[in-house]
């Protein structure tokens, strides 16, 4: 009997706790009630049902059911099907959510009544499939949009099209994947088009397709964490924003697009708010971004971008162009910002393969603190002379006004460039193409710094430090460090090598009265007429030069008896680009194949003392050289 | 049987929390329905309670509100069909046979009871 007993009480509690739903279906929308919310449901005038505070129009009511479905308060579930679409809400916020179905068309508007004080924030979840429907969202209350597994195109504009004005998290729930496509010369500004700000998250994957501007659209700002987005096709930006973008984590890529991949612009030019700062902050994830269109850009910002991690792929391969707006040429980047670059952390794989193709390009300053950057150009010179534009321009630039014309570059700042740590890896082949240059103050304090390139390897419009860091500079058709101001060095190892002839290893602007002044560090420079200190230079560390020529793969040392002071290795491929320089017709050459320069070396290092004499050595040759601190 | 019973009650009726919904109309009289496999249309100016018991139909005009509820109140919904019932104690005691739920509703004294429909459905009955 016990045993009955005990069969019935938990039978009874069993379906005691089943869910009972009052669900109230309105043409393809079904208000669902939980039983235990739905209180007394009135009539009024026998043409009015009212739940919960919604009004019923009796005579749209298709019918009232009760079933054990469950309600999820603050919910509403929208599914596409062909030709049609079906839309439930939860019975507690049915009186501020208004849809609209016509056929796989949703149009939902939240009232403006939504708020902390009453329901607070709804989510609305999407799923199925139709080839032409839409999501439509209205509204001033912070929602959120959760992407469950749906396919949906759209003929006539954006398959989700969200006017409410404040932040959309856009979820894209782990597991799921999900497609969206709008029409093409529609007038929507994005596949996804959003005008409030939006938080992408979640662990599913998206894909767009857009056929009219962008791939996803905010007027606000964009924030992405976990998620997977694959932009595979889009007239104009990848994602196109206002205020910032900030990725957190998650994966984007981009290809196909007719502009940039990331495109970044303040929202407001005169009042800005503190979050309109038009950046552009990569903290995590994995973005893989490739741009073909000329002077496009990976990542552009009118204010800044930060790296702080992440691993970033990224490719543009378009060509310079003339701006008749602007009237100055413009060019291709990997990343590029109005303001500053800086980068803290992160692996950044940069390749620019057009006509003026930059890796990194700000207007501001340039700072990296950390990571790994590897940057590699092969476009030459865009040039706009006369009304036409030359792509690979190979004349004599030199009198050709800056806004006529645009080098490729592996890192190009208009302010100043201070590299603190973390390792850059620049190779540039294309004519007239510079590794690092900065048009203020370039100094490096730390990390290590790779460079190969045609042009100069490190160039400076003003000032050149180097305090510390290993610093690696091979220029086959130019100078290796070359400053339009003093070259200030007092630490770090520096391997610097130009084109030879007069293309040297340290270039300080000695014509205009600049010079070198050394006062710690080691230094091996090579090339035609290295840049030594004047008289009244104030250097204080001693340095020597010889007549000795360096080889690719050898060491050069520096002795004083059978004290060795210093030992470099000449970098293996030193001369053995077999890049030609032809920017500067009747230049020098290149270093060509294993060969090595007829210029001057220069070698300092701590411990040399002014007027004692140096045994250099490089490879098997020796050579007997003075230290001194000034010419 | 009285096992079998009360499970199979438990089964319908007893699932959800709330086993009746009960429409009020003008000058307080309650109708109460099922709440299981209840659909509700309008037609005609009335409301049609379409449940296991059959169709309850009340006019609109005089219809003012309705809720769910843990009791049946007033009159059960009529149940279609004039077979005759089975009625039981709460506690699985059988009360007698009766030719219909309405003759069982007349002839019980007050008190919760459990009803056998000839077509096999039970349904807890309030009598007051």
């Amino acid at each position: 009997m016990k045993k009955t007993a005990a069969i019935i009480a938990m039978a009874l509690a069993t379906m005691a706790a089943m869910a009972q739903t009052l669900n109230v279906a309105v043409g393809n929308v079904t208000y669902s009630f939980p039983a235990a919310q739905a209180g007394e449901m009135t009539y009024t005038g026998a043409t009015t049902l009212t739940i919960l505070g919604r009004d019923f129009a009796i005579a749209e009511i298709d019918s009232i059911y009760i079933d054990a479905a469950e309600v999820k308060d603050n919910t509403v579930n929208v599914t596409m099907a062909e030709g049609q679409a079906q839309v439930t809400v939860a019975g507690n916020i049915a009186q501020y959510v208004t849809p609209t179905v016509t056929g796989a068309y949703v149009s939902i508007d939240q009232s403006s009544a939504v708020g902390d004080d009453t329901c607070g924030e709804i989510t609305y979840t999407l799923s199925g499939e139709a080839s032409d429907g839409q999501f439509a969202l209205g509204g001033s209350y912070k929602a959120t949009v959760e992407l469950n597994g749906l396919t949906l195109a759209c003929a006539t504009g954006a398959p989700i099209d969200i006017t409410n004005t404040k932040r959309i998290e856009m979820s894209v729930k782990k597991g799921t994947t999900n497609s969206l496509s709008d029409c093409s010369g529609g007038s929507q500004k994005g596949c996804i088009a959003c005008k409030g700000h939006l938080e992408l998250k979640g662990n599913g994957s998206l894909t767009i397709d857009a056929n009219t501007g962008h791939g996803i659209y905010a007027k606000e700002y964009i924030e992405m964490k976990n998620c997977t987005i694959d932009v595979l096709n889009a007239v104009k930006d990848g994602v196109n924003c206002n205020q910032y973008f900030l990725m957190e984590s998650g994966s984007l890529t981009i290809a196909n697009v007719g502009d940039d991949a990331v495109q970044v612009s303040f929202k407001d030019d005169t009042d800005r708010e503190a979050e309109d700062t038009g950046s552009i902050t990569i903290a995590g994830g994995t973005i893989n971004a490739s741009v073909a269109a000329t002077a496009t850009k990976c990542l552009k910002a009118d204010g800044s971008v930060n790296i702080t991690g992440g691993t970033l792929t990224l490719s543009t391969s378009g060509g310079g162009m003339w701006d008749t707006e602007d009237v100055k040429t413009k060019a291709p980047s990997c990343i590029s910002a109005d303001e500053n670059i800086t980068i803290d952390g992160g692996t950044l794989l940069l390749t620019s393969t057009g006509s003026g193709g930059k890796g990194l390009s700000c207007d501001g300053d340039f700072v990296m603190n950390g990571g790994e950057v590897t940057i590699k150009t092969s476009g030459g010179v865009f040039v706009y002379q006369n009304g036409v534009e030359y792509p690979n321009y190979t004349g004599n630039t030199d009198r050709i006004a800056s806004d006529y014309k645009s080098s490729a570059k592996g890192v190009k700042a208009d302010g100043n460039v201070t590299i603190n740590g973390g390792n850059i890896n620049v190779t540039t082949t294309g004519n007239g193409s510079e590794g690092i240059e900065s048009k203020a103050v370039l100094t490096i304090n730390d990390g290590t710094v790779v460079v190969n390139s045609l042009d100069d390897g490190i160039n400076s419009s003003s000032h050149l430090h180097i305090n510390g860091g290993n610093v690696t500079v091979v220029a086959t058709g130019n100078d290796g460090i070359d400053s339009n101001g003093n070259i200030y060095i007092a630490g770090g190892t520096i391997l610097a090598f130009g084109a030879g002839s007069v293309e040297c290893g340290l270039d300080a602007n000695d014509e205009q009265g600049y010079t070198v002044v050394i006062s710690g560090g080691e230094v091996l420079a090579v090339g035609g007429n290295n840049s030594v200190p004047s008289a009244s230079s104030g250097s204080t560390q001693p340095y020597v030069t010889t007549t000795l020529s360096a080889k690719a793969g050898s060491t050069v040392s520096i002795s004083s008896g059978s004290t060795t002071l210093t030992t470099f290795t000449v970098p293996s491929n030193y001369g053995t680009s077999g890049a030609s320089f032809a920017g500067r017709p009747g230049g020098p050459g290149g270093g060509g194949p294993g060969g090595s320069t007829g210029g001057g070396m220069l070698i300092t290092c701590p411990g040399l003392v002014s007027g004692q004499s140096y045994t250099v050595t490089s490879g098997t040759s020796t050579a007997t050289a003075t230290a001194r601190t000034s010419k | 049987m009285v096992l079998f019973l009360t499970l199979g009650w438990a089964a319908t009726a007893a699932a959800f929390d709330y086993p009746f919904v009960t429409f009020s109309t003008q000058g307080g009289v309650a109708h109460t329905v099922a709440a299981e496999e209840l659909v509700i249309t309008f037609a005609g100016g009335k409301m049609i309670a379409h449940s296991a018991q059959g169709d309850l139909k009340l006019e609109l005009q005089a219809l003012e509100k309705m809720c769910f509820t843990t009791e049946q109140s007033g009159v059960s919904g009529v149940k279609s069909g004039s077979g005759a019932v089975r009625v039981y104690s709460m506690q699985g005691v059988e009360m007698g046979t009766y030719s219909s739920q309405n003759e069982a509703v007349s002839r019980l004294p007050q008190g919760l009871y459990i009803v056998k429909h000839d077509d096999g459905s039970t349904l807890k009955l309030a009598v007051r």
